[in-house]
């Protein structure tokens, strides 16, 4: 009997063994990774970090450096860089709308500049942008968010108040109205971006505190919620062992997403003037240069390759939020 | 039911009165010499409406003060007179442009739901299937595309290039045409920025439906469905879809009022003498009165649509009806 | 992981193309019954997942009959298998994931008997709800919430009935209604969320019986349900059942319910049957190592057992089942000689009962006590 029993033991713990057991950390990222459209937004997203982080070091242009043209000797060279060349001043013109050549890889914009340098630099200002836009935003709306939803009552109703207030102020007019302020401050341009990030950051909270509000609600809805606080733990060990890893991957999944949106954002108001502006290269202004039917019609490497930048920057941020979305929704696994 | 109506209400009520205080807020920021500033080299205005216009935000006043004033004139429907239109700012506001923006969207609209209905239902259906993936995929698309960058390369093949469709404005410069002439002539300048929008909008409406229809297909009552014997197509379109439409309605009752908000971005593009163009065009000229009466409008909507929405979803849903 | 998924990916087709097949001839599914007085029977039955972790044998070789005019109860622990047997009786598996792969379900037909698991789509909508009803596990949710009670309990009489016109249709809504024991006037108007738990369960009965079907399977009828409602419940199945003469197949983890109902008891145990017969034969003499356990894991009154019995140990994974008998693991009587070979075959202890053990053909085989009276 015993030996019996020492066989079966032995047995039932090699099968235990072959069989694989996920934690549900393994089995979100099994999943996610079984997404064909989330990995591609993922190598999307590590290429255009590559390219805008390691490109500008390998370019030989600079981001507003401008580049001029001899018209006699047919010279091209950069005004920064050789500006004893300028003195000719009969002959030396702004090299706009260059051709697209060795040197210049998606031609001049028309201002003289290097196009592709300038898509190097666009990306990465685009990037830093909505990451600290993104960071501002989740900081403010889970701190406002958990409050209401941990501490419920009079406080919950005012935050919420607060939220639906802020969710009603209509973002890009709202930008075009600060725009004018900036104005009336008279805000360098160079400046003006960390206030646009700032200000991004505060109007745009009210989404991410009322999805974290929620969250937090059910959860502590949820019976093991109520087990713990039935076991009296502590509020700090409450916060932090069950609330938040709990709310997490509604905040990830959101954060990935308006990665994406604030990008889009940003390029919107700088196409329509109103965000970053020249000198400081970004995918919303080079676009804007569709505004000179000239470049619309003629000039495709002016716009084109920023638009489908943005576009497939916009997309793979998109497309890992999804598979981020479906990955965590256990609804979906099936 | 009334109770819960006007309850909400109320709540709006107090939400709106927040929201302005807000927008008269960011005025008050400013630099008191601002009104100055901003009309300084602008030839249109006299220096009597400059006065007004101080006195119009109760700049000389106590912020409080000047925000009971601001607010009990706005109460009024007067919002003080724009600076490129030389009008009351109201007037501008609900002129045709409110027209033109509406019938824009609302085209728009109803194409994106013939569209997304129909085919969130099929994805959702047909779940982790090729053609699930493909529409999953042009959703996702449509929701990342930019609308300025979509509008001009729309522009450039179809305005430039091909020659098919005008490349802005309402109607044809020069040509008068009246009668179904005229309206046809609109209708080519309208395709290109309705385009725009349906892709645009597209995207939300189908991952919404199909969302919502996922969730519904998995649930008991549709396997009650089929094991009463009922064929699947009745299934689908009769219990899950009824289902479905809960959500549908209540999402697309909210989104009415948002109709009325204007494209900023495509508008200005196409040249379409909306609301959006306005508002961008009192950028260019920093007409504040119209910026501020337009953001407090398009926050009425937003009220409005919210308001809808809960309201509505209280009158479809038969679970919520009697609580 | 990649075998898997290939795997998966030509099983799903397979599937798909057979479920499109339009006109599929009589002469595949017709089929002849083994013995004409039962109305199902389950030969070799084999339904499987074919999900990401690999294929899931839920139900692997499951053989039983349902005689006419008898209840058959189907016990056995939760993913033994029993929900799954009773959804591929309905085709109405989750897919595309389950599939029925082997074996016949012959349905004994007023026409001719068809297989069930071949029978076109279209047959299988007349079947469903006219001649084979189910009663679900959950009340709260099996109910549309967006039509009335009426509206439902119309819809299947309209479908399976086109002729019968409004006023028959109104008054057989509140027959049946009646039948279950709902008298409130109006009920057909409400919806299903003004109703109690018990209330809609008993609508989701009406529902069943609407068409007056041969057969009725009732999955875990009583287990969302409190203990009042549940014998109330119970009664009502027998009650109707010898009304409208149908067979039931009751399927649930509660050996009290199996006891009170059943004529029939099958167990099964992960996904196989291991052991059949009358309830007399299972409740006197179970045979099989593990209805002896779950006998002793029921709690008794007027009995101090002391602590109550639990069978050591847990279900094999249902991915990799072991190839010896799937239950040698957490068997008392469990002897590595012999248990360690194949899965042991059906042994028939009597005319009726019927078991899948070694140790107890050992003890027939040495004339033992199981005589199966």
């Amino acid at each position: 009997m015993a030996e019996i029993q020492s066989i079966n033991e032995q047995e039932v713990i090699e099968h235990e063994k072959s069989q694989v057991v996920y934690t549900p950390g393994q089995l979100v990222i099994k999943r996610f990774f079984r997404n064909k459209l989330a990995i591609l937004g993922l190598g999307i997203i590590i290429a255009v970090v590559l390219f805008a982080v390691i490109g500008p070091m390998i370019s030989p242009h600079g981001e507003s450096e401008i580049f001029y043209k001899n018209d006699s000797t047919g010279e091209i060279f950069s005004g920064t860089k050789e500006p004893e060349k300028l003195k000719d001043i009969a002959n030396v013109g702004v090299y706009v709308k260059g051709e697209m050549d060795s040197q210049f890889w998606l031609g001049t914009d028309a201002n003289g500049m290097d196009t592709f340098t300038r898509l190097m630099y666009g990306c990465r200002i685009s990037l830093m942008f909505s990451i600290v836009v993104t960071i501002i935003e989740m900081l403010l709306g889970i701190t406002l968010g958990g409050i209401a939803g941990y501490y419920g009552g009079k406080v919950d109703m005012i935050i919420m108040r607060l939220v639906e207030i802020f969710y009603c102020i209509p973002f890009v007019p709202l930008m075009l109205l600060v725009s004018t302020m900036m104005v009336a401050f008279g805000i360098l341009p160079e400046q003006k971006i960390y206030w646009l990030m700032m200000i991004m950051g505060f109007f745009n909270w009210s989404g991410v505190a009322r999805m974290v509000r929620g969250q937090v609600l059910t959860i502590r809805e949820m019976d093991y919620m109520q087990a713990a606080e039935a076991g009296g733990i502590s509020v700090r060990r409450k916060i932090f062992k069950h609330l938040i890893p709990n709310a997490m991957p509604v905040i990830i999944v959101m954060a990935s997403m308006d990665l994406g949106s604030f990008i889009l954002t940003e390029s919107t108001l700088s196409y329509l003037g109103v965000g970053i502006s020249t000198p400081f290269a970004s995918l919303g202004t080079m676009i804007q240069a569709v505004n000179q039917s000239v470049i619309l019609k003629n000039y495709l490497n002016l716009w084109i390759p920023p638009g489908i930048m943005l576009l497939l920057i916009v997309l793979a941020f998109n497309f890992i939020g999804d598979g981020l979305r479906d990955a965590f929704d256990p609804k979906m696994k099936r | 039911m009334r109770q819960y109506i006007i309850r909400r209400i109320l709540i709006s009520v107090l939400v709106l009165l927040g929201v302005s205080f807000l927008i008269y807020g960011m005025l008050r920021i400013m630099p008191s010499d601002f009104v100055d500033q901003l009309t300084a080299g602008n030839p249109k205005i006299t220096s009597e409406q400059k006065e007004a216009l101080k006195e119009a935000y109760g700049l000389n006043t106590g912020i409080l003060e000047g925000y009971v004033n601001w607010l009990g004139d706005a109460l009024h429907g007067d919002f003080g007179t724009s600076f490129t239109y030389r009008k009351p700012v109201t007037e501008v506001l609900f002129s045709s442009k409110l027209w033109v923006s509406f019938t824009l969207s609302a085209i728009a609209f109803v194409i994106e739901l013939i569209i997304a209905i129909p085919l969130g239902i099929i994805a959702a259906r047909k779940q982790y299937s090729k053609t699930d993936y493909a529409i999953v995929f042009c959703a996702l698309a449509g929701l990342s595309l930019p609308s300025f960058f979509f509008a001009a390369v729309l522009r450039r093949v179809f305005s430039i290039g091909l020659g098919w469709l005008p490349l802005s404005g309402m109607v044809t410069a020069k040509q008068n045409f009246t009668g179904l002439a005229h309206i046809a002539d609109m209708g080519m300048h309208f395709i290109l920025p309705i385009v725009v929008f349906v892709i645009l909008g597209v995207g939300s409406w189908l991952r919404y439906v199909r969302t919502n229809m996922l969730e519904v297909l998995n649930a008991d009552y549709v396997r009650t469905a089929r094991a009463k014997g009922l064929s699947e197509h009745k299934v689908i379109y009769k219990h899950a879809f009824r289902n479905t439409l809960i959500p549908i309605v209540t999402f697309i009752g909210g989104s009415i009022p948002g109709l009325f908000s204007g494209a900023i971005i495509t508008e200005s593009i196409f040249s379409i003498d909306g609301i959006g163009k306005a508002a961008i065009d009192a950028v260019h000229t920093n007409d504040i009165p119209f910026l501020m009466a337009y953001m407090m409008f398009l926050a009425v909507l937003t009220i409005l649509g919210t308001l809808i929405s809960d309201v509505l979803y209280a009158v479809v849903d038969p679970r919520v009806r009697y609580n | 992981m990649k075998e898997i998924k290939a795997l998966n990916k030509k099983m799903y087709k397979k599937f798909n193309q057979e479920k499109k097949r339009n006109n599929v001839p009589e002469s595949e599914y017709v089929t002849e019954m083994r013995n004409p007085q039962n109305i199902v029977e389950f030969d070799n039955l084999k339904t499987y997942f074919y999900t990401d972790q690999g294929t899931v044998k839920a139900v692997d070789g499951v053989t039983f009959e349902i005689p006419m005019g008898k209840t058959i109860g189907i016990v056995g622990e939760s993913g033994c298998g029993k929900s799954v047997t009773s959804l591929s009786l309905m085709r109405l598996l989750q897919g595309p994931q389950g599939q029925i792969s082997g074996g016949e379900i012959r349905y004994n037909r007023d026409e001719q008997p068809v297989d069930i698991a071949k029978v076109p789509v279209k047959l299988m909508q007349k079947i469903r709800g006219n001649e084979i009803s189910m009663i679900f596990q959950e009340p709260m949710t099996s109910l549309n919430p967006v039509f009335t009670i009426g509206d439902q309990l119309s819809e299947i009489l309209k479908l399976h009935n086109p002729d019968m016109d409004k006023k028959d249709m109104e008054e057989r809504v509140i027959e049946l209604l009646r039948l279950v024991g709902i008298v409130r006037d109006g009920i057909s108007d409400s919806y299903p969320h003004e109703l109690s738990g018990g209330m809609k369960q008993r609508v989701v009965i009406a529902m069943a019986l609407a068409c007056n079907p041969r057969l009725i399977i009732a999955d875990e009828p009583t287990t969302a349900l409190d203990v009042t409602i549940q014998a109330q419940i119970l009664d009502l199945l027998r009650n109707l059942k010898d009304k409208i003469n149908a067979s039931i197949m009751l399927i649930t983890h509660d050996l009290g319910v199996v006891a009170e109902m059943a004529d029939y008891v099958v167990v099964m145990y992960a996904g196989r049957v291991v052991e059949q017969g009358t309830a007399q034969d299972i409740f006197h003499n179970p045979a099989h190592p593990y209805t002896v356990g779950l006998m002793k894991s029921r709690p008794v009154l007027n009995e101090e057992i002391g602590r109550l019995y639990s069978i050591p140990g847990n279900v094999p994974n249902p991915i990799n089942m072991p190839s010896h008998c799937y239950f040698k693991n957490r068997c008392e009587k469990g002897v590595e000689k012999i248990c360690g070979g194949e899965y042991p075959p059906m042994i028939d202890l009597s005319e009726t009962h019927k078991v899948a053990c070694y140790r107890c053909n050992e003890a027939v085989q040495e004339g033992g006590e199981a005589d199966g009276n």
